[in-house]
């Protein structure tokens, strides 16, 4: 059970035009952050945010940072370069994208001295991340846990690079959660649940819940799983249709939960791209 | 390791790497220095560039099938049975994802269309994704990205899963295929050496590039038969001090960590595989860091990466194959092409394959990003 000490969410709606984070970020922290990508700049505005109202992060601190595609505006930019101009990427180009440079950057702004790791799985990065600050052998009392997603401009390349409609809305974004194991008034208790490889075994985990707790067929669920752990006896309710992309939605829901929530518990399944059912079991406090 | 902890054994392992498919090929190429680097191209600035590189031996171009068909092998060799094949943990360490295909599709698509679209469905999973539902595969699975200790971190938090029980078994997997961007990305960071790797050595003047992958099974269990390695622990650490260049001081704090989690004394310790890139940054603070937890009775070292190239991502699996493999056959390979020591890191590495004696043994890790990992194996009846 992991102890959520502060919670912070960020999330932007992207227009043709992209907001000017370095700009935010320098008003922030009075540092003006050089050689970074949109992806880092994001990274470091939501972690930042989190450590502060959390009253600051322990040196301890590990930080989990979870993506599905990092720096992907660099990753085109040095494939493009490669492959299309016959020039080798920028050299700051490339060691962004080489590294989990976006955890340095925080780990190296907050102090910290414990691991930083970045995490992938589609569908289900977060608990990803989840599921490794569970063991105990990693030693850490506290962590920063976040999920980042960059805008990709222009916006019309990006949808068709996602299969996305022309007029898809798309969200780039930056979760963050610290965790801290001794800390005394929680906001919240998180458990992620293992893998279940059939919606069945996920209902089974829904049914042990607490009464009152909401239940969401969420990222990657569609019609058929909601109908089914409905008809099982679970009240769940799905995520809304017509809604903006994001891969990161699991990990603003579970925040926006956290920061003002609106039931005993949230339990949230996710559909992982392997093709499992990951439930997120989130205890108000 | 807290007393009474579950021990953690690799079961099965091998490597596809310059040295052919196998790690038995790796660990004779390390003790012969047997390897060849093939020599890439391209422009940089409009000048053309040459540089040596380490490509799979015997690589037909298929590497997700390679991939698949070692992992499988090894899975096989494990000799573990169906339902807990089923539920094995899957770890996958990578640095550059699934940049390569990315690049094969693009430049094909560009051949068409020069106004194609790079990197569609971008998903940093998808090795792992594949290769988990290839092989029909239902515990957890993880990609970890931590630059060049990506696998390194991956065979780390297996280890962990395993010895806290969480896993039975876990598929431990590190691959790096070739790809544009980081043979040109290492070039305009001034990092890839034109001419011969030499780790340690005064001369030394970068890194040379290779590809490759390791996969392994580790497992609560020893294997049937054949040498036991024990995964006693490690450690991981984010070094703040500078982005691409490691602190001494923080490479010892993270050999710390790992012989702590170990619960192995730096005198115990009886041979390192050094991360030893070749360049001038690491190699000098690999070797004040081994001072500064060693003392004056440094172990005997060596780096492998002048055989096999740095496999980046998947050098911390790749290279831990192929050690254990080298030691099986009684020796610690020496470094290749080191012949003049640097006075300023006070240490050098082995220059003849020294007989192996027995005791853990440390392999160190470093990526971009301050990504250290340190590693500490033992082998029974050693």
């Amino acid at each position: 059970m992991l102890k959520i000490a502060a919670v912070y969410h960020h999330e932007r709606l992207l227009t043709e035009v992209s907001a000017d984070l370095r700009a935010e970020l320098q008003a922030l922290t009075g540092q003006a952050f050089r050689r970074i990508n949109r992806f880092i700049e994001l990274a470091i505005f939501g972690a930042l945010h989190c450590g502060r109202s959390g009253g600051g992060v322990g040196a301890d601190t590990a930080l989990y940072l979870a993506s599905e595609a990092p720096m992907l505006v660099d990753c085109v930019r040095a494939l493009r370069g490669v492959v299309a101009e016959g020039r080798p990427p920028k050299p700051f180009e490339f060691m962004n994208i080489s590294g989990n440079m976006a955890g340095f950057y925080i780990a190296q702004h907050l102090r910290m001295s414990g691991p930083q790791l970045a995490t992938h799985r589609k569908g289900a990065a977060l608990e990803a991340v989840c599921e490794l600050l569970q063991l105990g052998s990693a030693h850490h009392r506290r962590a920063l846990l976040g999920y980042v997603e960059e805008g990709v401009w222009p916006l019309n390349e990006q949808r068709v690079r996602l299969n996305l409609p022309a007029d898809a809305p798309i969200l780039e974004c930056s979760h963050w959660f610290y965790v801290d194991a001794d800390c005394v008034q929680p906001k919240a208790l998180l458990r992620v649940a293992p893998r279940c490889a059939r919606l069945d075994e996920a209902a089974d985990v829904l049914r042990q819940l607490p009464a009152g707790w909401r239940v969401i067929a969420g990222h990657g669920c569609g019609d058929a799983e909601l109908d089914r752990l409905v008809a099982a006896g679970i009240a769940a309710s799905g995520l809304p249709a017509q809604r903006p992309y994001s891969t990161g939605e699991t990990a603003g829901l579970i925040a926006r939960f956290v920061e003002r929530p609106d039931a005993p518990g949230l339990a949230h399944l996710s559909r992982g791209g392997d093709g499992g059912y990951y439930p997120v079991l989130v205890q108000a406090c | 390791m807290a007393p009474g902890a579950r021990p953690v054994y690799l079961r099965a392992g091998d490597v596809l790497c310059a040295a052919g498919r196998g790690a038995a090929a790796a660990a004779e190429a390390c003790l012969q220095q047997s390897t060849h680097p093939a020599r890439i191209e391209f422009s940089s600035l409009g000048v053309p560039v040459q540089l040596p590189y380490f490509r799979i031996d015997g690589a037909r171009g298929a590497p997700d099938a390679d991939l698949l068909r070692l992992a499988r092998d090894v899975i096989d060799a494990a000799q573990i049975d169906d339902a807990r094949r089923r539920r094995m943990g899957l770890f996958l360490g990578t640095s550059s994802g699934g940049i390569a295909q990315h690049e094969h599709d693009y430049a094909e698509a560009v051949a068409r269309d020069p106004d194609a679209l790079a990197i569609f469905n971008p998903d940093q999973s998808r090795s792992a994704t594949r290769l988990y539902s290839a092989l029909g595969l239902q515990g957890p699975n993880f990609t970890l990205s931590t630059a060049c200790s990506s696998a390194a971190n991956a065979l780390l938090y297996a280890t962990w899963a395993v010895r806290e029980g969480h896993v039975d078994d876990a598929l431990v997997v590190g691959i790096e295929f070739e790809n544009r961007v980081s043979q040109q990305g290492f070039h305009s960071l001034l990092l890839a050496t034109r001419e011969l790797s030499r780790p340690f050595d005064l001369r030394r003047d970068g890194i040379m590039l290779g590809e490759g992958a390791a996969v392994a099974v580790i497992s609560r269990d020893p294997p049937r038969r054949g040498p036991v390695w024990r995964l006693r622990g490690g450690g991981t650490f984010c070094d703040t001090t500078h982005p691409t260049n490691p602190s001494a001081a923080q490479i010892a704090h993270t050999i710390r960590l790992a012989l702590t989690d170990a619960g192995v004394a730096a005198e115990q310790i009886g041979a390192i595989k050094a991360h030893g890139t070749g360049t001038r940054a690491n190699d000098l603070s690999e070797g004040l860091g081994l001072r500064e937890v060693f003392g004056e009775r440094v172990p005997p070292f060596t780096t492998i990466k002048p055989v096999l190239g740095h496999t980046l991502g998947a050098c911390g699996l790749l290279e831990t194959l192929a050690f254990a493999a080298c030691l099986d056959r009684g020796r610690i390979p020496a470094t290749r092409h080191f012949e003049q020591p640097d006075p300023e890191i006070g240490i050098a590495p082995l220059t003849a394959p020294a007989p192996w004696t027995g005791g853990p043994v440390l392999l160190n890790t470093f990526g971009f990003g301050g990504n250290n990992c340190a590693l500490v194996l033992e082998r029974d009846g050693c």
